[in-house]
Order: C-alpha cells, then sequence, then structure tokens
C-alpha cells in the first residue's frame, strides 16, 4: 500500500493524524444522529448478545459533547480510547516535526501491560452484559432487535 | 538453513538472515534505514529459528492456529477471543519485523474501534513482505491492501487471512 510522500516512518505518522484527528470530527459531527445508526455489529444483529465494542460508537459521540456519565453507560471503554487518541495527535506530530520516534510510549509495546488491559476489557464486557440481562436492557436493546428474534418471533 | 550474518552498514547493529533473502533491499529493523542484504553466506548457525531480518538471536513466538478456529471462536465468544488473537499476532508480527510494528496495548483496543483496526491491519500488511521472505512467498506484498479492506468491511476473514500466512512459518519450519 503507498501513501503519498515519504518512507514508512512519515507514512505511519500521516495515516494516524489522518485517523484519529478524523475519528474526533467524525463522531464530535454524529452525536445528534448517533441514535438512528444502524445496527452494524454482527454479534447484535445475529444472535442479538453485545460484543466488547457494542455502544463504543454511542459513547465516544458522548464523551465529544462532554456528556460522561452517558458515555460510561454506553460503553467505558470510550474513555482509554479518547485517551489514546488524544495522546496520539501530539505524538504523530512531534515525530513528524522531529523526524524520530520518541520513547516514552515504549510501554505500550508491553506484553503484559496487554494482557492485562484485555483481561480488564474481559471481565468489564462480562460484567455489564450481566447486569443487562438481570435488568432486561440485554433483552430490549439487543436480542429484540436481533435478526434471530425477528426470524422466530415473527 | 544458511544464514547470512553482518553488520547494518547505517547503524552496525548486528543481523542475521535467511540466505534466500541475498541481495534484497530491506529495513534495517534497528535503525530503520534501507540496507542492502551482501550475498557472502558465513557458517550456519544451528537450531536458531529467524526470519530474514531480525536481531540475532530473536525467536517467533508460536501461534498457530487453524484459520476457521479463528472465526468460530471469535464468534461464540462474541467477540472476546480476537481481544486475544490480537495481542498474539501483534507479538508473533513485531517478532518477524525484528521491531515494534504493532502495539500489543493498541490491539488490544483495535477489536473494539473499527479505525484503530484498520491501522492495525495496515501495520500488519507492512510486515507481510518480510513475512513472504521468511515463508517464501513474493507474493505478500501485494496483499497490504487486500487486508486493510478485509479489515475494514470484515475483520474476521483478515483475521483469518492473516493466520493462514503465520500459520506457514510453522510450516515451512516443521
Amino acid at each position: 500500500m503507498r501513501f503519498p510522500g515519504g518512507d514508512e516512518f512519515v507514512r505511519n505518522r500521516r495515516l494516524v493524524l489522518l485517523l484519529v484527528s478524523g475519528v474526533l470530527i467524525a463522531a464530535w459531527g454524529y452525536a445528534p444522529h448517533v441514535d438512528r445508526g444502524p445496527v452494524v455489529c454482527l454479534m447484535h444483529g445475529i444472535v442479538g448478545l453485545p460484543c466488547p465494542a457494542c455502544g463504543l460508537t454511542h459513547a465516544f459521540c458522548d464523551l465529544m459533547h462532554g456528556r460522561l456519565a452517558s458515555a460510561a453507560a454506553h460503553n467505558a471503554v470510550a474513555f482509554p480510547l479518547l485517551l489514546l487518541f488524544l495522546l496520539a495527535i501530539p505524538t504523530a506530530a512531534a515525530e513528524l516535526v522531529l523526524g524520530r520516534r520518541l520513547t516514552f510510549y515504549d510501554f505500550l509495546y508491553s506484553s503484559r501491560l496487554a494482557y492485562m488491559a484485555g483481561a480488564t476489557l474481559i471481565v468489564y464486557h462480562v460484567a455489564r452484559t450481566t447486569l443487562w440481562f438481570f435488568d432486561g436492557r440485554l433483552y430490549t436493546n439487543y436480542f429484540a432487535t436481533s435478526w434471530l428474534y425477528r426470524f422466530w418471533g415473527s | 538453513m544458511a544464514e547470512i550474518t553482518f553488520d547494518c552498514p547505517e547503524c552496525k547493529h548486528p543481523l542475521k538472515v535467511d540466505e534466500s533473502a541475498a541481495g534484497m533491499v530491506v529495513d534495517c529493523p534497528q535503525c530503520a534505514k534501507k540496507i542492502q542484504i551482501p550475498r557472502k553466506a558465513t557458517p550456519l548457525v544451528v537450531g536458531v529459528a529467524v526470519p530474514p531480518v531480525m536481531p540475532a538471536g530473536a525467536t517467533i513466538p508460536v501461534f498457530r492456529n487453524e484459520p476457521i478456529l479463528v472465526l468460530v471462536l471469535g464468534f461464540i465468544t462474541c467477540g472476546l477471543y480476537l481481544i486475544y488473537w490480537n495481542i498474539k499476532m501483534a507479538e508473533v508480527l513485531n517478532a518477524v519485523a525484528g521491531r515494534k510494528v504493532i502495539s500489543p496495548v493498541a490491539a488490544v483496543l483495535s477489536g473494539c474501534c473499527v479505525p484503530v483496526n484498520v491501522y492495525y491491519y495496515y501495520l500488519a500488511g507492512i510486515t507481510l513482505p518480510q513475512l513472504g521472505v521468511l515463508t517464501g512467498r513474493s507474493d505478500l506484498k501485494d496483499k497490504t491492501t487486500m487486508l486493510v479492506l478485509l479489515g475494514i468491511f470484515f475483520p474476521m476473514v483478515a483475521a483469518m487471512i492473516l493466520q493462514g500466512h503465520v500459520n506457514e512459518i510453522y510450516e515451512k519450519k516443521a
């Protein structure tokens, strides 16, 4: 894949800047319409179960408009994701200007930290799915809007 | 399998490559400068499985899996297995490239966020040429765009394809 200009180092940083700023602008602009958005999750669409990403678009749009409680209710993963995005922009810009890789974020290449983050994400996802099962949201927000339910429920 | 050991002409970092990569122009895993692999072969270092260009002594973590199993496990665990898969694949691809290409921590988030997932498969695509040299497949460098597009629309299919290519490393070793 070829992106215009520069070697791999420059291309990667430009791509980060493009993707991250694009996501932030899109999330800010999409926020008023997010309730009418389509179901794009295969798990939700087919079997009516949430995946770890379910609710993240909603949560991210909420965060971009400062609605912290609503963001946490939809998907708390939006918080570390926004932090990562906000750090990525000045870091990639600084690396482009300096022409060298910064090393302060090398801890993000730690496998141990990755497994801890993954385990936290799995525990969080199981906990919220269990909570939604008992308060009925799993049925109303997910199962009742799935293809499986529509097929068998009709 | 014969190997060539040499120092990077730019940064003098010791490197070890498969003899089949002689004459190729690659990125040094240490300084990222373009270097040409010399044609002169040195005595074989026995028992060390290394990719074509990576720091001497480094090894690739074993992560062999049936591609269809990636799809099945990803689906029946509602995507939770793919979090583990992303981390393991990041470890393997970093080892193949011999440098820090994909952050395993970011790989956790890539399973949740499409733009991060796109970047994940873009970075995975960057390592495909090196993976291709390792497995003797020169056609892999042309598959980066396909991998990125699949990463956007059908990430599980992209994962299956990537797993299939990584499996070839272990099949070639066996």
